[in-house]
């Protein structure tokens, strides 16, 4: 009995591999569009020569003025490090400062009035 | 194709040399890949999406992505339809999902109409089992589709579908199997309500 279910659900998977062999079929895209989109590949098609030669056309004025922004921006973050490093010192130095205060009001001989 | 060389690629190039050319920027050999593939690309994606204006859409979008980053192309030792399937399916899936958020035009309701096409003779009879098996393929989850049009619309082999896939030869045997299965329950389905 099972191999008749098992035969029969064969047969009907080979019907439904055939059906869809019949309906799933190439579709030819139009001619037009063909063509039409061949003229906008070429349209925007850039070789990678054209690429290499807009690397070269960087003029020299504008590599000075990259390196000159380059070495300016590297100047402005060190002063900005300077500054944050004078200011985080300058903390300590007054809670350091704190601290002794406290600790020399703590150790003072307190006078007691009898 | 795009220049007017007089040196072109020929046109039964294989696929990996017009990709060598391709990628060290010969449009030519890029036109002679075009030719070979925009038929096949515009099959999958027209059953994907089911009409001629976003199969038209896609198709040029697939081509347009293709260009563009072929200089960056690695041969991984993947055929290039393989490479070329994988951009269609993620601009597919985009194109679903864009769709899905539009609620006013669900995805079922879009006409599906392939008798409308330059088809075989053959496929010019539909019956109404066809058309409500087209259905059911549009309905399956997108790995299925894909499974079934590379396999029949495109046929390629379990090996060649893995490598698009990137599945296993086995795991698309697997697939394949038990898309036909749900398929045949939901045709049995079907037709028991008709009748």
């Amino acid at each position: 009995m099972k191999i008749l279910k098992s035969h029969k659900q064969n047969a009907d998977l080979a019907r439904l591999e055939q059906a869809l062999d019949q309906i799933l079929v190439p579709v030819n895209p139009r001619r037009e569009f063909i063509e039409k989109l061949q003229a906008q590949l070429r349209s925007t098609a850039v070789s990678p020569r054209e690429t290499t030669i807009r690397h070269q056309e960087s003029s020299p004025e504008t590599v000075t003025a990259i390196g000159l922004a380059s070495i300016f921006s590297i100047l402005m973050l060190a002063a900005a490090g300077f500054r944050t490093a004078v200011a985080i010192l300058g903390l300590i130095g007054i809670a350091s400062e704190f601290g002794k205060q406290l600790k020399a009001k703590k150790s003072a001989p307190v006078l007691r009035v009898s | 194709m795009f220049n007017g060389s007089s040196n072109r690629p020929s046109h039964d190039l294989p696929d990996k040399d017009a990709l060598k050319l391709a990628s060290s920027g010969d449009q030519d050999a890029f036109g002679v890949l075009y030719q070979r593939y925009v038929g096949k690309i515009y099959s999958y994606v027209y059953y994907r999406t089911g009409n001629h204006h976003d199969a038209e859409d896609l198709t040029a979008r697939v081509f347009l992505r293709a260009l563009r980053h072929i200089p960056n192309y690695q041969d991984r030792g993947v055929p290039f339809s393989a490479w070329l399937y994988r951009i269609a399916h993620n601009l597919v899936a985009n194109w679903h999902r864009d769709n899905a958020r539009k609620p006013e035009i669900h995805l079922d309701d879009i006409p599906f109409h392939p008798s409308d096409l330059v088809l075989p003779e053959r496929n010019l009879l539909r019956t109404e089992e066809q058309d409500a098996l087209l259905r059911m393929i549009r309905k399956l989850p997108s790995d299925r589709q894909q499974l079934l049009l590379l396999k029949f619309v495109e046929n390629f082999s379990n090996a060649e579908i893995g490598v698009i896939m990137g599945r296993t030869e086995g795991a698309i045997k697997s697939l394949y199997h038990r898309t036909l299965l749900a398929l045949r329950d939901q045709a049995d389905n079907l037709f028991r309500v008709e009748n």
